[in-house]
């Protein structure tokens, strides 16, 4: 029971936590590419948009190789606050 | 959860490519069939004929267009190809605040009008392939989910190779598990960029619809004001309120249009926005085949005077980058060779997840003592989705032409026909024992297969006499495909009726010799 309940909670952390970080990721690389590359924010958004699927493959596959599940809901929460700080820092300021 | 890098990338390829597999065949076989898209419509509307095309239908058009009504807002030609026979002139009349689209689709020699029958065509497979027939039930959301599985099962699938190379040179054809096995990973292997341009672009065509969320906080109209933001169009056309005689001969025109561009300068269709205007605009689309991108090279010219417009300034960059993957997706550029090459990446892509679900099962029914339903389910699965989607292509086909084509919303009846094959198949499966189902729907669909060209024949034999006299390589093309078609799917049921007796005989002469050893 334990190795499916491991399975089904890797799945989830995929699957939802991967797509919420990719959302993430498409906010907070819009200041990163303005800033950085001096697009235009509707560029800058456009791109950040398509990159984002990356940002999504990427946490699939991270959330079925870290060691414990528990690891993968710590960093996948982690890597989110950042990008949405990013967001946030870029926004206020 | 194994700790080991590697066996969790197998375990990810295995199970996701299970779960989502069936779907992404289906979705690869429809999605392969539409690279032929007009060719397959050409065979479906035989009423059309072989159709010549040349710049001199023009004039001809926009008179007939001047007759139909002289409140028409905007006209198009849509002129025969090398590819398509459709060729159909449509104006729009506003009716009570509602602009109202008219077709007629002609015969490029005499003008006449022909009246095609109902059919969605070869578009049917297009839509399919990324709607599912499910476009209100978020067809388009389990199409994405496909694709990103895909993308998945692709890098996971690379680890699953413990010698890339040796894998690669390596095919053993004695045993069927091992021909399979192999089969799955040199197709992998050649299909990986195929494979990961298709679904890579798949998921950017519709950003609009699986990642919104950022468009919808940056602009106060989300993702429609972003994409007005990057993508460059004609300006619209203002109405001068000036009534004129529309232009009807476009000589000058077409020779301008032959000056700038002097090569491949054919036209697939052109727009001529408010015709009764004094501002009217014509739009002339050049045949994509000389760009990537999916944006259409176009030159506007204003109506009265015959110059030429401003030409639409380029795009941004990143508007350029989706729309050259979604241009590689839909590969309209693509030459005969280019496309055929394309088409058959198509085919071995839908041969790795073929066998890949084949793969799956096999592997656990060798080991397995008791069975569980689940084997049961992925096994009638495989049978339906393999085998019963090809009967069911190919019953589309017989649809087409065995439905009378009096019949109303008649269209609807062969895409009807389509899902009661493939579910019919489905139960069928479960009826007979697997092997036999196996053999038995291949033996149909090559016989199916086989009989289509000579049913086409019965039904009017001067279709295909037309055809060949007019060497129109779409229809003949389609009829010797399906000939092929049918030959492969009977000479894989003679092969697998051969190798499964061998194995057979085998595993009786070990149980035989073990009896005498005991």
């Amino acid at each position: 029971m334990h190795y499916r309940l491991n399975i089904t909670s890797r799945a989830l952390a995929a699957i939802f936590g991967g797509y919420a970080f990719a959302v993430a990721s498409s906010f907070a690389l819009v200041p990163i590419l303005m800033l950085f590359f001096s697009l235009v924010k509707s560029d800058a958004v456009y791109l950040a948009t398509m990159l984002s699927y990356i940002f999504y493959f990427a946490a699939i596959i991270f959330s079925f190789c870290r060691s414990s599940i528990l690891l993968v809901c710590r960093d996948m929460t982690l890597a989110c606050g950042v990008l949405y700080l990013v967001h946030l820092g870029a926004s206020t300021l | 959860m194994k700790p080991d890098f590697r066996r969790n990338m197998i375990w990810l390829h295995t199970y996701s490519g299970l779960l989502i597999g069936w779907l992404l065949f289906a979705i690869f076989v429809t999605g392969t069939l539409s690279y032929f898209t007009p060719e397959i419509s050409q065979w479906m509307k035989p009423e059309l004929g072989s159709q010549t095309t040349s710049n001199k239908l023009i004039n001809k058009s926009l008179q007939m267009l001047k007759q139909k009504s002289d409140k028409s807002e905007r006209w198009q030609i849509n002129l025969p190809t090398q590819r398509s026979n459709q060729f159909t002139l449509s104006w729009w009349i506003k009716e009570n605040n509602k602009t109202k689209r008219n077709v007629v689709t002609l015969n490029s020699q005499t003008f006449n009008e022909i009246h095609v029958r109902d059919t969605h065509g070869g578009n049917f497979f297009r839509t399919f392939h990324y709607t599912l027939e499910l476009r209100q039930y978020g067809g388009r959301y389990f199409a994405g989910i496909a694709a990103m599985v895909m993308l998945i099962g692709i890098f996971t699938g690379i680890f699953t190779h413990r010698r890339f190379f040796q894998d690669f040179f390596t095919i053993r054809v004695k045993k069927l598990m091992k021909t399979v096995t192999d089969l799955h990973a040199i197709v992998g292997v050649i299909t990986l960029p195929f494979c990961f341009v298709i679904s890579f672009s798949a998921l950017l065509i519709y950003i609009s619809l699986y990642m919104p969320w950022s468009a919808e906080h940056h602009f106060d109209n989300g993702y429609r004001e972003l994409n007005s933001k990057v993508t460059t169009s004609l300006p619209k056309l203002i109405s001068a309120n000036k009534t004129v005689e529309p232009l009807i001969d476009l000589e000058p025109i077409l020779a301008k249009v032959e000056k700038a561009w002097p090569e491949h300068s054919a036209i697939t269709h052109l727009i001529y926005e408010r015709p009764f205007d004094l501002n009217g605009r014509i739009v002339i689309y050049r045949q994509a085949k000389m760009s990537l991108s999916n944006k259409s090279e176009i030159l506007a010219f204003n109506a009265k005077s015959g110059e030429l417009l401003e030409a639409i300034a380029p795009e941004r960059t990143a508007r350029m980058i989706r729309r050259i993957f979604y241009g590689l997706h839909e590969a309209h550029f693509a030459q005969p060779v280019l496309r055929w090459l394309l088409f058959f990446m198509g085919v071995a892509s839908c041969i790795l997840i073929g066998s890949g679900l084949i793969i799956w099962l096999k592997k656990r029914l060798d080991k397995l003592k008791q069975r569980h339903f689940g084997h049961t389910l992925v096994e009638r699965l495989n049978i339906a989705g393999i085998c019963g989607l090809i009967l069911a292509v190919v019953s589309y086909f017989y649809a087409n032409r065995l439905i009378p084509i009096n019949l109303e919303s008649r269209a609807v009846l062969e895409v009807n026909v389509f899902l009661f094959v493939w579910f019919a198949s489905f139960i069928y499966s479960f009826l007979r024992p697997a092997l036999k189902a196996w053999l038995e729907l291949l033996f149909l669909n090559g016989i199916a297969f086989l009989m289509l060209p000579i049913l086409d024949l019965v039904i009017n034999p001067h279709w295909l006499i037309q055809a060949i006299e007019y060497k129109n390589m779409a229809y003949i093309g389609f009829n010797l495909a399906l000939i092929i078609s049918g030959g492969i799917c009977l000479m894989f049921y003679y092969w697998l009726r051969k190798t499964d007796l061998k194995t057979h005989i085998k595993i009786n002469n070990t149980n035989h010799e073990e009896q005498i050893l005991c």
